[in-house]
């Protein structure tokens, strides 16, 4: 199994910095949640992810205002197309996770580990 | 500028001061007494629900990184200022560092954390560059032998027979940072904490919802229900000598009833209180949310049985005097109040407090955060960033 | 090829077969201790004259900040510095991450450090308690300053109150002092009843425009601060109106200046639910100073008394003690108004809920307090929303600052903080003489770009330009503040984000696929 989590680096990155992490994780730092595409998330599953996490500051919180905000929309649209393709797009989620929040990062990505589980017995 | 400054206490207001005096250029001593930079915000939790609530808890690890990314600022943990002395408007400051356990040589493996039999070795937060040593729990502070923890260490981090180092420096200003200490809620006798366990501070609360992605707040499986947060508690109250508003306790507790509740929806919340404080940009947002979901009752219950569910006396209460009230967990929100040490620093830096017991500055002597009266994480950054604006153009009008 | 440098910590637990790839060329342990460890560090980076270096351990976020720094001091360039937290992960996963770091640092580019000469001087708009504060502030700092008013006199609202005000410092004496210090100094330019049109330029050299009474100036100047101030707005959807028994708020020291005939006043606050604390302080100063002067008698009703400020708790208490009567209500009072009389029904939790009815032959509102200056501030892409990383007196916009009301309800001591916060961050930014930043870290390459202005339109720092000679959009490097959100947004991929280009994402997504 691989997640491929997409972190920003003012906030879920440090949040991870502060948690266990399982060995399927890979985590790809942004220098914000606006700098993903909708193009890196569909090559994640391309290249093998059973699960995509984008995990981003607060939306009102954003450095960049609406880094936050437009991660979440492109995860939104991403979704549309997995489901066109047959991927179940419960697969890519976005959270929001702010730099304190160690335990939090922690369940997103168990709660990830569950569910592919699930899905895969 | 070749100026240097000294900032006592690693909060969010001595964080501020440094990040602005060190961007002027001055050389800086930021002491801080714990084994960590931060101060009481760093153990809050994120209160955001599907909205950021703007608590400001998560700058505190931000601005950390800053003030340890700034090559001026000179960060001494387990250090405090122990001499002063004035000479030609400069200050001569004598410093003693505890060095049982040295930062230098911690890598924070946690190994020493595991040797120790009484849990008195610890990471003050998640920032911590390194560990630890709780002198109230560890047994070598009690007089007792022990050496578990310094056997344990790999890199001979930990050793109780290293003396304290002090040394002198010399400074053009002053920053006492030293914040503030959140109210003792024992003193309440009658609101029964410290007596029963599920009455808990608002302290307590944020400690729990940060360690833990639930609402089992006390690791036992059990879920609180019907919460009650008691407002004002020692604050705007006269028997306690506290006659203003802490400001910020209103703003949390709404936030962390929030929070519980948008972790675990069933949560019910009554808020027990006189008036609601809403001041600051965006809060309004956050206050009609809450008028939504929770109970509002004016008022403060006299008293607290222990009984389970605990009950609340409303005598006096408007409306609802002589009944009582059915909770299965009361949080206190307790306010903020002058730190014990404040006597100290006072007579220390010979500087005046108001009639409360917070601290005045005086010329090249400042005060900034909760030292000089309640603020919260955002305005204590923000003062802390003005005093040292004001510090410096006080330099430079000497200068130029 | 690039020459990396693998650095271990000393038990980190890694396999070094995990690092077997041709760049890199030497592979150290480190010691455990930050500061031997930057020691080293530098050192084997210096001998091998390596391109970067890749750290591999247990590394607590606050080493890393510390290594950086002495990386950068070093003259090394930090951002070449891959660091890998190994901590909280197990056999398989360091592995992964190891992988991935080795990849991360094969696209990595290095940038380009420049340093441009700014304009030493602020340019203030608004000239109220916050501007002048700002003004006087960078005076005392050393930078020379402009303030732009758009009445005939500077001072603000502040500057048409009355006295009495619970402050160390007389707001009124402050006004009249500041002022004349400012005029007198010959580094402060003045221009009142002025407006700015236009502001042109990024951090560093902002060109503003402004219409004088006697026509169009151009000034420059390093930084921005808009002291905005605010507008007061009569709360409709309250039903009542404005007449001679029900008066707002703001006019209360027009009234009070003179003698108040009246024998009931009454004070209405908090309106919308919320109300404000300079609502409450107004009527609290209102309060004392009627009954001081005129001895009528006065009511306060609200919903919820603000007292979270340091005079407000010790006002109130001398209020009541004066025998000022507070009610609450959590209806709203119906109010009726008739001939001399305007008369209030309520009823107060206090007392039990019981209805109160009191008839006065004055009644004070509390009106709603506006932010000013929004069409400046949209006409500029400034903005400031409600975002803790803002506070205080940040913008989305480098060197531009809000101070004052145009930022948050806020009383005079307020103003001052907010004044100071911005001179010291202006000093900060402009007191060098210039300004270092990052020249190519977000870039443009312009025969790719296809003028669509994507980047301009969404760019949250302003930082993105159009650039008509080259019929391309340009990114200030000194403005930009490297979000990388128009390089995710280029339809036409001609923004390149180096340290998070596409290859690189896109090589570390592939490297771990099975
Ligand atoms: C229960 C509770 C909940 C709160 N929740 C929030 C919230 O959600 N959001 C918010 O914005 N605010 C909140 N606050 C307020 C917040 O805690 C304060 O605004 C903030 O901590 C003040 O920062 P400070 O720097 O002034 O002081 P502190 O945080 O107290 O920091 C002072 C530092 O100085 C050190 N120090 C003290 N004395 C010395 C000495 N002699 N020598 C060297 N160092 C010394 C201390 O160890 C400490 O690190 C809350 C307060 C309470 C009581
Ligand atoms: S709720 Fe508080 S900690 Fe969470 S993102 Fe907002 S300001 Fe930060
Ligand atoms: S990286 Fe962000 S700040 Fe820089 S130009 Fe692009 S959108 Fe603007």
């Amino acid at each position: 199994m691989r997640i491929v989590v997409f972190c920003c680096e003012n906030s879920a990155y440090q949040a991870a910095r502060q948690s266990r992490l399982p060995a399927e994780v890979d985590l790809i730092r942004l220098p914000c949640g606006g700098r993903v595409e909708v193009l890196h998330l569909l090559r994640a599953f391309e290249g093998g992810a059973d699960g995509v996490l984008v995990l981003t500051c607060q939306e009102d919180n954003c450095q960049s205002l609406h880094g936050s905000a437009r991660a979440r929309h492109r995860v939104e649209y991403a979704k549309e197309i997995l489901k066109e393709i047959g991927i179940d797009p419960e697969r890519l989620q976005w959270h929001p996770v702010t730099s304190n929040m160690g335990p939090r990062f922690q369940k997103i990505v168990a709660d990830m580990v569950e569910g592919l589980k699930l899905a895969s017995a | 500028m070749k100026a240097s400054a000294l900032v006592i206490g690693g909060g969010p207001a001595g964080i501020g001061a440094a990040l602005e005096l060190a961007a002027a250029g001055i050389k800086v001593y930021l002491v801080e007494k714990e084994g960590a930079v931060g101060g009481w915000g760093a153990r809050y939790v994120c209160k955001a629900t599907d909205k950021c609530r703007q608590c400001s808890a998560c700058l505190i690890p931000e601005k950390i990184q800053e003030v340890y990314q700034e090559p001026l600022v000179e960060i001494l943990t387990n250090t405090q200022v122990v001499g002063f002395a004035e000479e030609a408007g400069r200050f001569q400051v004598r410093l003693q560092r505890e060095q049982t356990l040295d930062p230098a040589l911690c890598n924070a493996c946690g190994k020493c954390l595991e040797a120790c039999p009484r849990g008195a070795v610890e990471r003050l937060n998640p920032w911590a560059v390194a560990y630890s040593i709780d002198k109230e729990k560890c047994a070598v502070y009690a007089g007792e032998n022990c050496d578990l923890c310094a056997r344990a260490c790999p890199t001979g981090a930990i050793n109780f027979q290293r003396p304290s180092a002090s040394w002198d420096v010399s400074v053009d200003l002053v920053v006492a940072a030293t914040g503030h200490q959140p109210f003792d809620a024992r003193r309440k006798y009658r609101l029964g904490y410290g007596r029963f366990p599920r009455v808990i501070t608002g302290l307590e609360l944020e400690e729990a919802l940060n360690r833990i992605e639930g609402i089992d707040i006390f690791g036992d499986g059990w879920k609180p229900m019907n919460v009650a947060f008691i407002q004002c508690v020692g604050s705007r109250d006269v028997q306690e000598g506290a006659e203003y508003c802490s400001r910020v306790c209103c703003k949390y507790a709404l936030r962390l009833a929030g929070l519980m509740r948008h972790r675990e929806p069933q949560t019910q919340v009554t808020f027990y209180y006189m008036d609601i404080q809403t001041g600051g940009k965006g809060f309004s947002e956050v206050y009609q949310d809450c008028r939504e979901h929770f109970a509002f009752v004016r008022g403060i219950p006299a008293k607290i049985d222990g009984s389970d569910p605990l009950k609340l006396h409303l005598d006096g209460v408007s409306g609802q005097s002589f009944t009582t009230r059915e909770h299965d967990l009361v949080v206190l929100s307790v306010g903020i109040t002058p730190s014990p040490d404040n006597e100290e620093i006072a007579r220390l830096l010979t500087l005046n407090r108001d009639e409360h017991g917070f601290l005045k500055g005086r010329e090249g002597v400042y005060v900034a955060g909760t030292a000089g009266g309640p603020r919260d994480i955002s305005e204590s950054l923000a003062h802390g960033m003005e005093t040292a604006a004001k510090a410096i153009t006080k330099l430079e009008g000497r200068e130029g | 090829m690039a020459r990396w440098g693998a650095f271990i910590c000393d038990g980190a637990g890694v396999d070094e077969s995990s690092l077997a790839g041709a760049e890199v060329v030497v592979t150290t342990t480190l010691p455990p201790q930050a500061g031997d460890l930057a020691c080293k560090l530098i050192g084997t980076w210096t001998r091998y004259n390596l391109d970067g270096g890749i750290l591999i351990g247990a590394v607590p976020e606050l080493v890393e900040e510390l290594l950086k720094e002495s990386l950068r001091q070093a003259g090394l360039d930090p951002f070449r510095l891959v660091v890998v937290d190994l901590r909280g992960r197990d056999k398989e996963g360091k592995d992964r991450e190891i992988k991935a770091a080795l990849t991360r640092a094969r696209h990595l580019e290095p940038t380009h450090w420049a340093k441009a000469k700014v304009e030493q001087r602020a340019l203030i708009i608004g000239g109220g308690a916050a501007g002048l504060q700002a003004a006087l502030s960078l005076r005392q700092l050393g930078l020379p300053v402009l303030i732009v008013e758009k009445e005939e006199s500077l001072g603000g609202r502040l500057g048409k109150l009355d006295g009495l005000y619970p402050y160390d410092v007389d707001p009124q004496g402050w006004i009249k002092s500041t002022i004349a210090t400012l005029q007198e100094d010959p580094e402060v330019e003045i221009l009142t009843a002025s407006k700015p049109l236009a502001l042109a330029g990024q951090v560093g050299d902002f060109i503003l425009e402004v219409q004088t009474p006697t026509g169009a100036v151009t000034r420059r100047g390093g930084a921005v601060v808009l002291a905005l101030g605010s507008k007061v707005r009569w709360p409709q959807e309250s039903g009542l109106e404005p007449g001679p028994r029900v008066v707002g708020l703001s006019r209360l020291d027009e009234l009070t200046r003179f003698r108040l005939r009246h024998k009931k006043v009454a004070f209405l606050l908090d309106l919308d639910e919320l109300g404000s604390r300079v609502g409450t302080l107004s009527a609290l100063r209102g309060a004392l100073r009627i009954k001081d002067n005129w001895g009528s008698e006065v009511h306060v009703l609200c919903r919820h008394l603000k007292v979270d400020g340091k005079p407000l708790e010790s006002m109130y208490r001398k209020a009541r003690d004066m025998g000022v009567l507070f009610f609450k209500y959590e209806e709203f009072p119906q109010v009726t108004e008739s001939g001399e009389e305007v008369t209030l029904q309520f009823k107060d939790p206090d007392l039990e809920y019981m209805v109160v009815e009191e008839a006065y032959d004055l009644l004070i509102v509390e009106e709603e307090i506006l932010p000013a200056g929004e069409e400046l501030m949209e006409a500029w892409s400034v903005s400031q929303p409600a975002n803790v990383r803002l506070y205080p007196v940040a913008t989305n916009r480098k060197g531009i600052y809000m101070v004052g009301c145009c930022r948050d309800e806020m009383d005079f001591p307020g103003a001052i903080q907010d004044g100071t916060v911005a001179a010291g961050e202006i000093y900060a930014l402009l007191g060098e003489g210039d300004l270092l930043y990052e020249e190519d870290r977000v870039k443009v390459r312009s025969e790719k770009c296809v003028f669509c202005l994507t980047c301009v339109r969404i760019c949250p720092h302003g930082a993105a330009e159009i650039d008509l000679v080259q019929e391309a959009a340009f990114i200030n490097p000194a403005a930009c503040q490297a979000c990388g959100m128009c390089a995710a947004d280029c339809p036409a991929q001609a923004i390149v984000y180096k340290g998070f280009d596409n290859e690189g994402i896109m090589a570390q997504l592939e490297m771990g696929g099975r």
